[in-house]
């Protein structure tokens, strides 16, 4: 089915049922915790830009546990190698299945490095491959406009890393086309990992596309 | 010397005796032969009686067109009474009632007959076209077919079942108690998307993609901030303001971004549109007039773990009370409504008391909570989704159906009735037959040894 996005003139100004709470996943193997200033920062960034209702602080929520399953949105990075046990694997398994929407983000930025090598085996001994997520996707439309798909990040512009602008992102789709699960290679969890009130002092805020993310998972 | 009257005495005696056997012995065989002709004209009366009148058969299945054919041609009854063990074909049953109508007595029994009754409806669903119900006798077996096939089979538990299905094909027929029931869909509905409107949140999300799994197209209004809406494409060609049953088949309003469209839901409402407010939209004032009832503090969510069976006592409830005169409570948690419905003129209204229903569909412990929660969720919209119906085309040589065919049969035969009389008396009892000719063998057997004994011929 078509779809798009339009904006008109609405006004909400009133609590929905839940706030929206940033959760980060924790897993056995790696350094999860390796953008600690990020979550706040993409708070800050909903609450900026929309009306949503947000918990100002994140919470880490194990993979492993039932617990995941309270946040249909969870950010999972590293830098180290990924190894699931099989209590996450299938907790992934089932996250993605029932509708929750995880973005799995290479800390490294390198599609030589060991997160992108070991996650990408992971995701794709649970799903399957992972597939391509075209520039038309409403991922880059649902709130700001990204015509030429996902906005490159200052590691890829200065060279860093594996020394690419990856064009694309990939995605295992769930049931409806839906995004369950989005793979980057972009390094936003460094692009982001700054304090908040830097913002104040850039020209382009580069987490709009974060923003992106979570009102696609909100509404998709 | 002998006196004269004891030489007079012995005589007497002599000649008095025999003639007194004799006429007892007489007497015993004219009884023998009042008796035999007794008996004789009793077989006679009862033979003539049961030639004249009582034809009384027990048939089933196809020894009763045999019946009805041999009854109908050859043999004339006076009275036929049958015992039925399955209910019969719809031409059997009018072929009985054709042999009353030209003066035979006709009674029926059935002891083993159970009333099913069988009713197929369209229901407003994309995923199924046809509500069917079934009315039979507890715990018999039920076997549902259409032309193309078997649809379902099911034990029956207290007195029917029902079961919708995506697609029917012509005459469905409900084989059970004894019975086959058949019947037709009489028509389709068109059914219309769904508009939903809320604040962008799990809520919506969850509500939204689970419906749309089940087939609903959905325009979904999703705010995400001031002057910023999440809009589908569908949706977007439509005007916010326009809602009317010639766009939509149902209403979900999600939270108090609805409050907006009260006016125009209401409208649609009246007109005959379906509306569920869903948690916090329940309890919105703007919608009080259409709701079945109040809102109540809410509860606080339970965890799954307590009753996986049960997932929704999970949820946290805002408790519905007050229920207006004509709204009925459809769910119950404990004591409390958790779910309301009502009529408004000619569309229906759902309350729906439970909050953050997505809870359910992520971590309910139930063996496929997303599938459980579509289902819950698509039941929920299809039940009070206005769904103009469409006449489905008549069907050449149709056969005619039969969808209550213990009531058609007490319609066209009669109530039933034990079989007449005749069994119930003494007279009518068959073993006295054998019983009387024995009685008239031995009457003429001793009649005529006692004449060839006394030497008479």
């Amino acid at each position: 089915m078509e779809r798009g996005v339009v904006r008109i003139s609405t006004s909400v100004g009133s609590l929905a049922s839940s706030e929206f709470v940033f959760a980060t996943a924790m897993y056995e193997s790696g350094d999860w915790e390796s953008a600690p200033s990020m979550p706040a920062n993409l708070i800050d960034s909903i609450a900026r830009y929309t009306a949503l209702p947000v918990e100002p602080t994140g919470v880490n929520v194990g993979l492993g546990t039932d617990e995941l399953f309270n946040y249909p949105f969870v950010w999972l990075t590293g830098h180290l190698p990924v190894r699931f046990t099989d209590q996450e694997r299938r907790n992934l398994k089932h996250y993605v299945e029932r509708g929750g929407f995880i973005v799995v983000d290479d800390h490294n930025h390198d599609v030589d490095g060991i997160f992108h090598k070991t996650a990408q085996e992971e995701i794709t001994r649970t799903f399957g491959p992972l597939k391509t997520v075209p520039k038309s996707h409403e991922i880059y439309h649902c709130f700001f406009e990204f015509k030429d798909g996902p906005p490159a990040t200052q590691h890829e512009l200065s060279g860093w890393g594996d020394q690419l602008v990856h064009k694309e992102l990939f995605a295992v789709f769930g049931a409806g086309d839906r995004i369950g699960l989005l793979y980057s290679s972009k390094d936003y969890s460094s692009e982001w990992n700054f304090h908040p009130d830097t913002k104040n002092f850039m020209a382009i805020d580069p987490t709009r596309f974060g923003v992106n993310l979570i009102v696609y998972a909100l509404t998709r | 010397m002998r006196s004269p009257d004891s030489s007079t005495s012995v005589p007497d005696l002599e000649l008095e005796s025999p003639v007194r056997g004799s006429s007892l012995r007489s007497a015993f065989e004219w009884t023998g032969r009042v008796i035999a002709i007794l008996s004789l004209a009793f077989l006679i009366w009862q033979s003539i009686h049961a030639l004249r009148a009582k034809l009384s058969e027990r048939v089933t299945g196809a020894q009763l067109r045999s019946a009805l054919a041999r009854w109908s041609t050859r043999a004339s009854p006076g009275a036929i009474h049958v015992v039925l063990d399955s209910v019969p074909q719809p031409e059997l049953r009018d072929w009985l009632a054709a042999l009353r109508k030209v003066g035979t007595e006709t009674s029926w029994e059935g002891p083993k007959l159970g009333a099913t009754a069988l009713n197929v409806e369209p229901v407003v669903d994309p995923m199924h076209s046809a509500r069917i119900w079934i009315a039979a006798p507890s715990a018999s077996g039920l076997l549902v077919r259409d032309e193309v096939g078997a649809i379902d089979s099911a034990r029956v538990r207290a007195s029917g079942s029902v079961l919708t299905t995506p697609h029917v094909s012509g005459i469905v027929t409900a084989a059970g108690g004894n019975a086959i029931a058949a019947a037709r869909l009489p028509d389709s509905v068109v059914v219309k998307p769904v508009l939903l409107i809320g604040i962008a949140s799990w809520e919506g999300k969850f509500v939204l993609a689970s419906l749309e799994e089940r087939g609903w197209t959905v325009d979904a209004r999703l705010g995400i901030g001031p002057g910023n809406e999440v809009v589908q494409a569908r949706a977007k060609e439509r005007p916010a303001a326009v809602i009317d049953t010639a766009r939509y088949s149902a209403v979900i309003a999600l939270d108090s971004s609805a409050a907006r469209y009260a006016r125009s839901i209401g409208e649609y409402v009246r007109a005959g549109g379906g509306f569920i407010a869903a948690g916090p939209a329940a309890a919105l004032p703007a919608f009080a007039g259409l709701m079945p009832g109040a809102t109540q503090a809410p509860t606080l969510a339970g965890s799954f773990d307590i009753d996986s069976a049960n997932p929704r006592r999970a949820l946290q409830l805002m408790p519905i009370a007050a229920l207006k005169p004509g709204a009925i409570a459809l769910e119950m948690r404990d004591t409390r409504t958790a779910i309301a419905a009502r009529r408004i003129e000619r569309g229906r209204v759902l309350q729906v008391g439970y909050l953050d229903t997505w809870r359910w569909r992520m971590g309910g412990l139930d063996e496929n909570p997303s599938s459980a929660y579509r289902s819950w969720w698509s039941g929920m919209v299809s039940s009070v989704a206005y769904g103009p119906r469409v006449p489905r085309p008549a069907e050449s040589g149709a056969v005619s159906t039969e969808p209550t065919p213990l009531a058609s049969l007490v319609g066209s035969l009669g109530e039933p009735r034990l079989r007449p009389d005749i069994n119930s008396s003494l007279l009518g009892d068959p073993r006295l037959l054998p019983v009387l000719f024995a009685i008239l063998m031995a009457a003429l057997f001793f009649e005529w040894a006692s004449r060839r004994l006394r030497g008479r011929p």
